[in-house]
């Protein structure tokens, strides 16, 4: 995985959550990370500033790569929050997203990765 | 029927940021009405207004910030004080309440991100709706101070927050709940939304070394 697209995501999460660069790791989860459901949100959209791309919530009847993260960040996103809350009372496990779980969307769409832009179009996520 | 007390307050005005300068200032008789900061002089036909010199730094953390508009702020802010005056701790739990007045939400957020928007950019922020819904106020509220009991916002003009004291008062009064956080706040120093309100001519031109009347913010 190219180091670069690293070094921009843990820095675009490290600027949206107000915290230092060297805590962010790929291996650490949302939860680790004090990432809640708005959080999330606003992650992804400055990723897609950052990279000049929109990473779609859903594609019908494809399960593309880069669908993988929008649909882990459900289990944090305002709607499932509360039943996350809800499964987490009753001691039901939560995935937790990873943060290179979201460098795996980005490689898988391109973005920011030196991928043509006829390229990028073909594939799972939209350029803008 | 149970007897309701009142066991805290807490207040952010043009005074500052505490129910001890807010009532200081009202039993001096002075007048916090000042020349408006928060809109572009010259903007407007009048210049004076009870704004707050709010320093949000002083309350909330830099990644807070970006999830509360004004308003929003100035919800939370009155209520801690509110509750520590109190000697209530969070969490409180399912047997609280809370009933805030909110008529006009997050104007200076609406302003920025529209303003954005018809300029030509084609993307919102995804904090706008956060930020700018009217219960964006109970809402911090509630996560603040744990409370999980009914949570809402009443939206009845400039009566609002008095509508949200008068149905928390029924709530403890009933026994629906032990304790509730019952008050309002608004932001409305936009130059939209003051220019609306300059609009229907209910805003008077101030007169040279003459306060006008003006809602506080």
């Amino acid at each position: 995985m190219p180091s670069e697209l690293n070094a921009r995501v843990i820095a675009v999460i490290a600027r949206m959550q107000k915290i230092p660069v060297d805590s962010v790791t790929l291996d650490k989860t949302f939860q680790e990370l004090n990432i809640d459901s708005l959080d999330g949100i606003n992650i992804m959209f400055e990723v897609e500033n950052e990279f000049g791309i929109e990473i779609p919530m859903k594609r019908p009847g494809r399960s593309a790569p880069c669908a993988r993260w929008p649909r882990e960040s459900r289990s944090c996103s305002p709607s499932s929050k509360h039943e996350y809350t809800y499964r987490r009372r009753r001691g039901a496990r939560t995935r937790a997203c990873r943060v290179e779980t979201l460098l795996d969307t980005l490689v898988a769409c391109g973005g920011g990765v030196g991928m043509s832009a006829d390229a990028a179009r073909t594939s799972a996520c939209v350029t803008v | 029927m149970r007897r309701v007390v009142v066991t805290g307050v807490g207040v952010v005005s043009a005074f500052g940021d505490t129910f001890g300068e807010f009532w200081t200032g009202v039993a001096r008789g002075v007048s916090a009405i000042r020349p408006m900061t928060l809109v572009p002089p010259g903007s407007l036909r009048f210049v004076n207004a009870a704004e707050a010199a709010f320093d949000p730094s002083r309350h909330f953390d830099e990644k807070e910030l970006l999830y509360l508009d004004r308003f929003a702020q100035f919800a939370a802010v009155a209520a801690r004080e509110a509750l520590a005056s109190a000697r209530l701790a969070a969490p409180l739990g399912d047997r609280a309440a809370i009933v805030t007045g909110c008529c006009t939400g997050g104007q200076s957020t609406e302003d920025e991100n529209f303003q954005a928007l018809y300029a030509g950019n084609q993307r919102v922020s995804p904090m706008t709706i956060p930020r700018v819904m009217g219960n964006a106020g109970a809402s911090r509220i509630s996560r603040e101070f744990g409370i999980t009991g009914p949570v809402y916002t009443i939206s009845t003009a400039c009566s609002s927050s008095n509508h949200a004291i008068g149905q928390a008062f029924w709530m403890v009064r009933s026994g629906a709940v032990e304790v509730a956080v019952a008050g309002g706040s608004e932001a409305p120093f936009s130059l939209g939304f003051l220019k609306s309100w300059e609009a229907m001519r209910v805003l008077r031109r101030t007169p040279a070394g003459r306060f006008p009347s003006t809602a506080a913010a």
